[in-house]
């Protein structure tokens, strides 16, 4: 804890979903939209004389700002990981920071996150909001792929390193990441275009498909719960439709909801969505038409385009995180498949060798775990609940003898020394 | 693990137009073998089917897997037929469709017409027609049993979901 | 920057706020309730804790399911003036919620009554404190109160609650014509604190404010400058006074009490007694509680929301820096380099530069 006795405020601003908390909690106190909704366009037309000087004031973040964008102009401050717009920012952490969390910034030490690959000159930006607006007393911006390596620590069979690749996938597009030592190699990331919004998409393309009897304005929401509740990840999809096909009481549940309109109850049948949905990681053809190559492929040729002394770490601690990695048996099926391309080319590179040269057997390994969810939240609350974090924080002093320049590099901390 | 491929690759059978003539557990008449046990091909394309059909894409590997992919495109042809029929009517839909007059290799309106050769001779052409049939009619009544397993009054909607789905982006 | 920016994202947020501070009477008449409702909300903070207010919303709500299974919470959270929260699920069953709450200066509320006040609050749902807190409260997810809602927004008041002790107490004073009773000290933040001094006809509320930042000195006084002026508008208004480095009179004798450049007095003459009787005589009683409730409500966040309303006014104003730079940023992008040629003198004669324009001058085609 720091000097005020009071834990960090952590802060993930995602593009979908901002999750903030205090450190040391497990899970974050508030998940809401990165939105912002203000008066800006409309203001600008009224008269000087109308206008009573608190403009700036009225607007509303996250959930709020969605329930009233009819009648404000909605924004989306973070696109792609990355703020865009700092002024809409500012004005988001003044209310997350006051209103939602009820702190006061000079109390507390903040931990803030930011993409891979963000430019320096976006953490300098931070920093002159962090220190000039709200007088952090020290402030660290970590990379979410190393929260999300950090928060993998929890799991049994997981060691305290930060190198590892990371598999990152929310809701609008899913990251490979490989990071060695606590630093990203920026030049392997790779992504693919699918992610939990795909995944909805091809769940509710396939109970359409079967005419189930959900009102169409509702037909997103239904299949959103479908994948969450019931989804899960098959070893093989022919025996998989075989074994529902044998044994359908078994395998298809019935889903029950309420018609919002009339307010009856209707019920749904949950069948083979139930697998396919996953499904798409491991074979995007069946959903997408223009992009065919299959998650453990993209995983195996991200770890294969690092420096050769890392790839057997890499391999070795494949970490979740991200609510769409959150499917049951997940991480089993991406260990499977990785293992196999993985076990073809050493195969194959002793074949050539004509058995001359024996590979040392290459251990693959997905760690899952409790926090997969929220991970880089975690990872970040659960850093900044240790002392280590302190000492590593850029305080207000320095900012101000030294100036925003100071939070372009932030040390890595907090794994096994050695 | 992606598309299902046939295992019956490698099996040493006549060949027509690149399409292996498979054996068949069948009472229909033909030219196709004799098999008493065991699963042929029909058997294999139903059992794929409703994963394959998600597949745009497919890796030919042998003579056995051309047949695979005609008798899938044949399950989404008869399911497209099938829709609120009764078991009898089905039946008879399916029956007209088995012996209609289809395409054969080297029509032009052949759905395969990249991955099979044309006919070499007369004999040939007959031969395929009378084997594609018999593998029609025997297709259909597989088919039916498995949609109407749970009843003649309506085809199963565990079936009948994949009727909008195109195979590899093709018809019959 | 000017002054004047300043004040203009200030000035409304203060009579505004007074507004509420003095009993909601809004002399803005052209503005409907509605908006006065919507502008309230926008400039002041809220009392009670949206955390715990959102969480055991949530978890009533997943209790009412048929088949709820109660996973377990154990959360340590913060709020304003150094309170620190502590939610954490009961036993096995974990039906039953603890909230704890521990405060930086229990001992000098406990001293103005607020174990009493708590238990006179919340009844049965206060229990035996948790080690290393200063009162817990517990409440039963198996068995929801009637009024659920209201119930759980009392909890989520527990801070508020434990700080008006020493305001009840002291307006009970001033409200039976007690003066003269001794100066309350509360020292409610590491280096600040707020004293109550009660008089025969008014209590007076004075905060001792440190600044962690020189610019937020400034900002500060711009923005109670214009608190005291709203009392020329608002003629029911309490009467403040803000004093730099010195603290005012009435504080004379306080021991430790700390000065310099960064420290700032802020005293409300609050809550005459006069005023206050004849709206007990107006309205029904319990009017005139509501209107002490809200003094309380308001003089409590005092200090949230001047700090909360320095930062909106920093950001406001670096917005419009980064407006100004946007605009800077556009002129120097329209900047071209002038065609070489002949120019014209102001008589319109023509004549050729002898160096060469072309690299030495740029028109500025603004």
């Amino acid at each position: 804890m720091s000097r005020s006795g009071l834990p960090a405020v952590v802060i993930d601003n995602g593009t979908g979903y901002t999750k903030m908390g205090y450190a040391g909690n497990v899970e974050p106190q508030y998940i809401t939209p990165t939105t912002i909704c203000t008066q800006e366009g409309k203001g600008a037309q009224k008269a000087a004389a109308q206008k009573k000087g608190a403009e700036d004031l009225d607007f509303y973040i996250g959930d709020e700002a969605l329930a009233n964008s009819k009648t404000y102009d909605t924004f989306y401050p973070v696109r792609h990981g990355q703020v865009e717009n700092w002024t809409h920012m500012e004005y988001f952490w003044e209310q997350c920071i006051f209103k939602y969390l009820r702190c006061e910034p000079e109390d507390h030490y903040f931990l803030l996150t930011e993409p891979p690959l963000n430019a320096p000159e976006n953490r300098e930006a931070t920093a002159e909001i962090m220190f000039e607006t709200f007088n952090v007393p020290g402030l660290y911006i970590a990379v979410q792929a190393v929260l999300a390596l950090a928060a993998s620590w929890t799991s049994k069979n997981a060691t305290r390193t930060l190198t590892g690749t990371v598999i990152d996938s929310g809701d609008g597009v899913t990251h490979v990441i490989p990071v060695a030592e606590g630093y990203v190699i920026g030049s392997s990331i790779k992504h693919i275009p699918l992610a939990g919004r795909d995944i909805t998409a091809f769940v509710q393309q396939l109970m359409r498909d079967r005419n189930e009897p959900i009102p169409p304005a509702e037909s997103l929401e239904i299949a959103k719960r479908v994948k969450e509740q019931y989804s899960y990840v098959c070893p093989d999809i022919v025996k998989e439709f075989s074994k529902y096909d044998t044994e359908p009481s078994k395998w298809i549940r019935q889903h029950t909801a309420t018609n919002q309109v009339t307010k009856k109850p209707y019920t749904v049948d949950v069948g083979y969505e139930r697998f396919l949905g996953p499904e798409v990681f491991f074979n995007p053809e069946i959903f997408s038409s223009d992009f065919l190559t299959n998650l453990p492929k993209v995983v195996d040729d991200t770890i294969q385009s690092c420096p050769i002394d890392v790839r057997r770490p890499l391999y070795k601690n494949i970490v979740l995180s991200g609510g769409s990695t959150m499917f049951k048996d997940f991480g089993k099926r991406l260990q499977r498949d990785v293992k196999r391309f993985v076990d073809f080319r050493i195969k194959r590179s002793e074949e050539l060798s004509g058995g001359k040269i024996k590979s040392a057997p290459l251990e693959v390994n997905v760690v899952s775990h409790h926090m997969q969810r929220y991970a880089v939240w975690f990872g970040g609350s659960m850093l900044a609940s240790t002392p280590e974090f302190y000492p590593v924080c850029h305080t207000k002093q320095q900012y101000d003898e030294i100036g925003p320049s100071i939070c372009r590099h932030n040390p890595v901390f907090g794994a096994m020394q050695g | 693990m992606p598309v299902t491929h046939s295992n019956f690759n490698g099996l040493q059978v006549q060949n027509i137009c690149n399409l292996a003539i498979l054996p068949l557990k069948t009472k229909t008449k033909g030219p196709a073998p004799p098999q008493s046990e065991g699963e042929d091909i029909i058997d294999e394309a139903l059992t794929a089917f409703k994963a394959n059909v998600f597949f745009k894409n497919f890796e030919v590997k042998g003579n056995a897997d051309r047949l695979l992919v005609y008798v899938t495109l044949y399950i989404s042809q008869a399911l497209l037929k099938m829709p609120n029929l009764k078991k009898g009517d089905a039946e008879k839909q399916l029956f007209a469709l088995a012996i209609e007059n289809f395409a054969l290799p080297g029509d032009k309106n052949f759905a395969l017409g990249g991955i099979v050769t044309n006919p070499a001779n007369r004999g040939e052409t007959d031969t395929i027609r009378q084997y594609l049939t018999q593998i029609r009619q025997e297709t259909g009544q597989r088919l039916l049993q498995k949609v109407y397993a749970n009843g003649d009054a309506a085809p199963d909607k565990w079936w009948m979901c994949f009727n909008k789905r195109k195979f590899l982006n093709k018809n019959l | 920057m000017s002054t004047g920016e300043t004040q203009h994202s200030a000035a409304f947020p203060l009579d505004k706020a007074f507004s509420g501070c003095c009993g909601a009477r809004c002399v803005l008449t052209v503005v409907t309730l509605l908006t006065i409702h919507r502008v309230e909300k926008m400039i002041l903070l809220e009392y009670h804790n949206k955390i715990i207010e959102d969480l055991l919303k949530d978890r009533f709500k997943e209790a009412k399911e048929a088949d709820a299974k109660f996973d377990a919470i154990d959360m340590t959270i913060a709020d304003f003036d150094a309170v620190v929260f502590h939610i954490t699920t009961v036993g096995e069953t974990r039906n039953l919620i603890n909230i704890s709450i521990s405060i930086k200066c229990w001992k000098e509320l406990e001293a103005q009554g607020v174990s009493d006040l708590l238990k006179k609050i919340y009844g049965p749902l206060k229990v035996a404190t948790e080690s290393g807190y200063n009162a817990t409260l517990q409440i039963n997810l198996t068995a929801p109160p009637a009024d659920l809602d209201k119930v759980i927004h009392d909890i989520a008041l527990l801070k508020r609650h434990a700080f008006a002790a020493p305001f009840y107490k002291v307006f009970a004073d001033v409200e039976a014509k007690k003066g003269g009773g001794p100066l309350v000290e509360i020292n409610y933040r590491d280096d600040e604190a707020i004293y109550i001094k009660p008089e025969s006809d008014r209590a007076i509320v004075i905060f001792s404010i440190g600044f962690k930042d020189v610019d937020d000195i400034i900002f500060a006084k711009v923005f109670l400058q214009e608190y005291a002026d709203a009392r020329k508008t608002m003629s029911n208004a309490p009467s403040v006074t803000y004093s730099q480095k010195e603290p005012p009179l009435e504080l004379k004798g306080v021991k430790n009490l700390k000065t310099g450049d960064s420290q700032g007095y802020v005293s409300f003459g609050e809550l005459e007694r006069g005023k206050a009787l004849t709206d007990a005589v107006l309205f029904a009683p319990h009017v005139s509680g509501t209107k002490k409730e809200k003094t309380i409500d308001n003089i409590q966040t005092f200090r949230n929301y001047l700090h909360y309303h320095i930062k909106c006014s920093k950001a406001f104003i670096h917005t419009r820096m980064r407006n100004r730079v946007r605009t800077f940023l556009q002129i120097l992008n329209r900047a071209r380099n002038e065609v070489a040629g002949e120019k014209k003198t102001i008589t319109g004669r023509t004549f050729k530069r002898a160096d060469d324009p072309q690299t030495e001058s740029m028109d500025y085609n603004i």
